[in-house]
């Protein structure tokens, strides 16, 4: 046989110290090298914290920033999370509310109330008088926890009116490598199915501009049945997020908005259930109550709409944003007071 | 455990630390190496490690039973043993459902209905490459190439060692058994060379690999219109592909080294081939020598006339597909490269002048690359779609963002392989000097950085 291995205790290795020698002789210039390198990275983003936006959350909320400082007067702005954003086509609705001219600022449920807020105090800022304001929420927003706004930084964000958020070491410097210096040589398509749909960010920020601060949750339909049964949606409001709208409230007050409407967005019918009815109502009229509004002010909109009208258990899908455009502009023709043929 | 998680970089150190403390114990060394890979394999599912263990105490009990055998029955039975156990294990793990709805549509196709079982098993990571290993091994000592190991930790360290055990590449016995065997060295040299393997391949993996990700993901699908995405999306994957499990088999190259170890090279600059079997020579070199040693030829080879031999070279390399998956595109991914050097074996023996150089290097790329396509596909749906756009060429800005990244993408590879080209040397980066090399390191790791779990996808070769 051409060779033997057998085992043998015979011959040691490398002792330890002969290997920390040669890591360190090995190893140690490009540490010292790379740790320069981060640390010049840190520092030029603590000089200039703002990032550019890549991925959908940040193109969104960069967006509606631009959109509040820069869009003209609306009959009706639309404030809230990303079950407004995707769950509202603001042109057609506008169309089926007479010609209103209906602009959304809504974004996602982790800029919450004081970030929406933020929005429309940028939108007044230019001279606009806020006449209607429709803050429409999902349960899921109303949950949220100060740890979860802290921790994603879009509420600072959006209060700031720039994209510069909270970093601890390091991670800024990751995000500024990334953002400001990969980003802008290699521009990369968003992922999954916003890529697949919209493509860049770029062409993202543009179909949330033609949609007037609305757009399509590209992610396809729910089954119309579940595989398994789900557990009733049970509503609540969170003490976090009831302090938010208080401050919400006096933004209203401050910038002297006509009428503030406000509605829940719907669940999938698999989610509704003998709980959420009343756990919806009374969390509506908490909501209503921290935010100074009368019942009238309250919104009569669905509850549950078919499952296969969702993109996600939050958001509706394309079929279903048109199919609950009747519903909204049943309820709103009132108030934005443009009456429909 | 993935090589690009921070688990893995924790685990790493802890093991390398602990690992060289033992310098004294070559045994105990093994022995931990044996602990670590359990570890290793088992932060997947604890329920994959019956599998290896299975697999590795059958290939240690036939190699110790044909190191006392001469009788040439009981031989070739010890031998089946093993064949029929790490074969088993993949056809009941990889391929049983496979078989089971092809041969389901097959029978649909003639008008007969059946209902064969499924068995919907999850597929063990790496379990192509360790059973591939260990069975080697026990066709290796039959066929007297290397002594049987006695020593059982040893052994089972071999089939499991972490670097190399998910992904490859598919080591020899003949090359790792004696490494267990004699002490542990690293040296300032080896660790320059193992800061190379990790920063390049890293950055392989994290800055072109996944980051080509998305923009393959945006041409592979089954609504595809644009003959554009079908060809830039296929380009793309063929950098990513390469860049993905090249950056693996420097990384676990890099990871043995410190660890004392040398693993064989993977790659050798694939994409300079200037022929189909000059890529072969080029690419995933541990798959290809493995199904030419004990596929091709004990199926005969090239010695029983040109037909047999062209039949040969289909079934090694339409198994050398089905190694891949358990779906038809890889078996038509190894079929083409089996017709491609059929053709180019014919080519050869009519004694043609031979293809300059930059012609023969299109047409192997050409090949290449058309197989990429048929390897990256995901459904009939999807290829058929992407087939038919092929109908359309209208050029939009988005192919023209899409070129310019992948581009970018691809420019450090393509200048650092050109490098290494010239020099005729994979670590001709370590000629630098002292504070260029580690400019160049560092530069790479902080784009790692940079880039780390930003599009997060799993190496590519894991699922096989």
């Amino acid at each position: 046989m051409p060779l033997s291995t057998s085992s043998s205790e015979a011959g040691r290795g490398t002792p330890p110290g002969r290997v920390a020698a040669a890591l360190w002789s090995g190893a140690a210039p490009t540490v010292l090298a790379l740790a320069l390198m981060l640390a010049a990275a840190e520092l030029w983003y603590r000089a200039a914290p703002a990032l550019g936006p890549v991925d959908p959350d940040s193109v969104l909320l960069a967006t509606q920033q631009e959109r509040a400082r820069t869009m003209g007067p609306a009959d009706l702005v639309v404030l809230g999370d990303s079950s407004a954003l995707m769950g509202i086509d603001a042109p057609r609705l506008g169309a089926a509310l007479g010609d209103a001219r209906i602009e959304s600022l809504a974004t996602m449920g982790i800029v919450g109330p004081v970030g929406h807020g933020a929005l429309l105090r940028a939108y007044a800022a230019r001279g606009n008088q806020p006449a209607n304001v429709l803050l429409l929420l999902h349960g899921a927003s109303l949950v949220l926890t100060d740890p979860t706004f802290a921790a994603l930084g879009y509420e600072a964000m959006a209060v700031a009116g720039r994209m510069a958020r909270p970093s601890p070491p390091l991670l800024g410097a990751r995000r500024k490598l990334f953002q400001d210096l990969v980003f802008p040589v290699v521009s990369f398509p968003l992922l999954g199915a916003f890529g697949r749909a919209y493509g860049w960010p770029a062409d993202m920020k543009a179909a949330l501009i033609a949609g007037r601060g609305t757009m399509i949750d590209p992610n396809p339909s729910l089954p119309a049945r579940p595989a398994a049964p789900a557990a009733p949606y049970v509503f609540s409001l969170s003490d976090d997020v009831a302090r938010r709208l208080d401050t919400l409230r006096g933004t209203f007050a401050e910038l002297g908005v006509g009428r503030v409407l406000l509605g829940l967005t719907p669940l999938p019918d698999s989610r509704h259930g003998a709980a959420t009815a009343a756990s919806r109502a009374a969390t509506l009229r908490a909501v209503a109550g921290r935010l100074g509004l009368a019942d009238g002010d309250i919104l009569d909109l669905p509850a549950s709409l078919p499952d296969h009208l969702f993109a996600s258990e939050t958001h509706l899908s394309a079929d279903g944003r048109q199919a609950y455009l009747p519903h909204l502009s049943a309820a709103l023709a009132d108030a934005v007071g443009r009456p429909t043929e | 455990m993935q090589f690009d998680s921070v688990d893995f970089l924790v685990f790493f150190a802890v093991v390398l630390v602990v690992y060289h403390g033992m310098y004294r114990w070559r045994r105990v060394q093994n022995g931990l190496i044996l602990v670590a890979s359990y570890v290793f394999y088992g932060w997947w599912d604890w329920r994959f490690l019956g599998l290896i263990v299975v697999s590795s105490a059958v290939d240690y009990t036939v190699g110790r039973y044909l190191g006392r055998t001469e009788g040439a029955r009981a031989r070739r039975i010890a031998l089946a043993a093993s064949v029929v156990v790490n074969l088993g294990i993949l056809a009941t793990f990889k391929y049983f459902d496979f078989f089971a709805e092809s041969l389901v549509v097959l029978f649909d196709a003639i008008g007969w209905r059946a209902d064969l079982p499924t068995l919907h098993l999850i597929l063990p990571v790496g379990i192509s490459f360790y059973t591939f290993q260990s069975m080697a091994y026990a066709i290796d000592v039959y066929r007297k190439k290397v002594a049987p190991e006695r020593d059982p930790i040893t052994f089972f360290a071999f089939v499991a060692f972490f670097p190399q055990l998910v992904a490859g590449p598919i080591e020899r016995a003949g090359h790792m058994l004696p490494q267990y065997n004699a002490p542990r060295r690293l040296d300032r040299r080896m660790v320059r060379e193992a800061v190379w393997l990790l920063a390049w391949g890293y950055f392989l993996k994290e800055g072109v690999a996944d980051s080509l990700a998305p923009f393959v993901d945006l041409g592979f699908r089954d609504d595809q219109t644009s003959g554009w995405w079908v060809v830039i999306a296929t380009v793309a994957f063929g950098l990513q592909i390469y860049a993905d499990f090249n950056a693996y088999s420097l990384i676990a190259r890099g990871t043995a080294r410190l660890l004392g170890f040398e693993l064989m090279w993977n790659f050798n600059l694939p994409y300079f081939a200037t022929s189909i079997r000059d890529f072969w020579h080029r690419w995933h070199v541990s798959l290809s020598t493995w199904l030419r040693d004990y596929l091709y030829i004990p199926l005969g080879g090239s010695r029983r006339g040109a037909g047999r031999t062209y039949f040969n070279l289909m079934l090694t390399m339409g198994l050398g597909g089905l190694w891949h998956g358990a779906a038809w595109h890889f078996v038509f991914w190894g079929l083409l490269h089996g017709g491609a050097l059929a053709v180019a074996r014919a080519y050869q023996g009519a004694a043609f002048r031979p293809l300059p150089a930059w012609c023969g290097w299109l047409m192997t790329m050409a090949v290449v690359f058309a197989g990429w396509f048929l390897f990256r596909v995901q459904s009939w749906d999807m290829m058929v779609a992407m087939l038919a756009a092929l109908d359309d060429f209208t050029w939009t800005g988005h192919h023209l963002a899409a070129v310019r990244g992948i581009a970018l993408l691809a420019l450090p590879l393509v200048l650092v392989e050109v490098w290494q080209h010239r020099a005729s040397d994979r670590l001709v980066a370590l000629g630098l000097g002292r504070w260029t090399f580690a400019l160049l390191a560092a530069a790479l790791l902080a784009a790692v950085f940079a880039m780390f779990g930003r599009f997060d996808y799993a190496f590519i070769y894991f699922q096989f």
